[in-house]
């Protein structure tokens, strides 16, 4: 019953299921953020790029924003469809958002592993 | 056909004043509004970001702008809109599973949810302002 709620006859639960899972991968990822600025907490320039210049908290940077960005994408989504009835004018916003997200993600890739820290 | 009448004679009411939401609903529309902000500020903070990493100069003006009581506030109103979005979420997540749903416990929950906001922003505040 589970499994069949998450293949593509529904797709509705499977955008469901990924925007929690995403949130539970940032409430957790961000608990590692937070120990890890609590061990060594940076005070100047030097010590923020050396936080930044290993490459599990690259990584994990990379991973926070792919679930935030695709979290609030659904949840953007489903804020639109309830609130803008106009289709013509929920297209615009819509694709707008797209763009955001999108440049967003691409941002914090090129930051954490395409600009030299 | 039938229904379709009377669903068009159902008694509608869209005045906001009129409206009185009960507490369990109000930290629902909160968690939206304040999810639609953190989207919405979203490229300001991967700008701050950017800014804090490029060179010890970025950083600086980063910091140094961050000093400033307008940025001060920002991040203040961003913080509740962080905190009250995660606590609330939390709540999401447990009646996801099933967890406080009847409507006594989603409304104690939901009191739990603005109390722990309001504490964390204590803190927020000490951090910021103090």
């Amino acid at each position: 019953m589970l499994i069949e709620l998450l293949t593509a006859k529904y797709p509705g639960m499977r955008r469901w299921l990924t925007q929690r899972l995403c949130a539970v991968s940032m409430a957790l990822v961000l608990l590692l953020f937070w120990l890890r600025l609590l061990v060594c907490a940076p005070h100047d320039y030097s010590s923020w790029v050396a936080v930044f210049s290993s490459l599990w908290w690259r990584l994990l940077v990379v991973w926070f924003f792919v679930c935030m960005l695709l979290h609030a994408w659904l949840g953007v989504r489903d804020v639109l469809r309830d609130y803008v009835p106009h289709l013509p004018s929920r297209g615009v916003i819509q694709a707008l958002v797209d763009v955001t997200v999108l440049g967003n993600g691409l941002a914090v890739l090129w930051i954490c592993f395409g600009m030299n820290v | 056909m039938i229904v379709k009448k009377t669903v068009k004679r159902r008694p509608k009411n869209l005045d906001l004043w009129t409206i009185r939401l009960p507490v369990n609903a109000v930290v629902s529309i909160m968690h939206r509004a304040s999810g639609v902000a953190l989207f919405v500020i979203q490229p300001w903070l991967c700008w701050l970001l950017y800014q804090s990493l490029v060179n010890a100069q970025g950083y600086a003006a980063t910091a140094a702008r961050l000093q400033q009581w307008p940025f001060k506030l920002l991040v203040t109103l961003l913080s509740w809109a962080f905190f009250h979005h995660f606590y609330a979420g939390l709540r999401h997540l447990a009646m996801d599973v099933h967890w406080m749903t009847s409507l006594q416990k989603a409304r104690f929950s939901s009191r739990v949810v603005l109390w722990l906001v309001a504490l964390t922003m204590l803190l927020v505040l000490w951090a910021i302002w103090g």
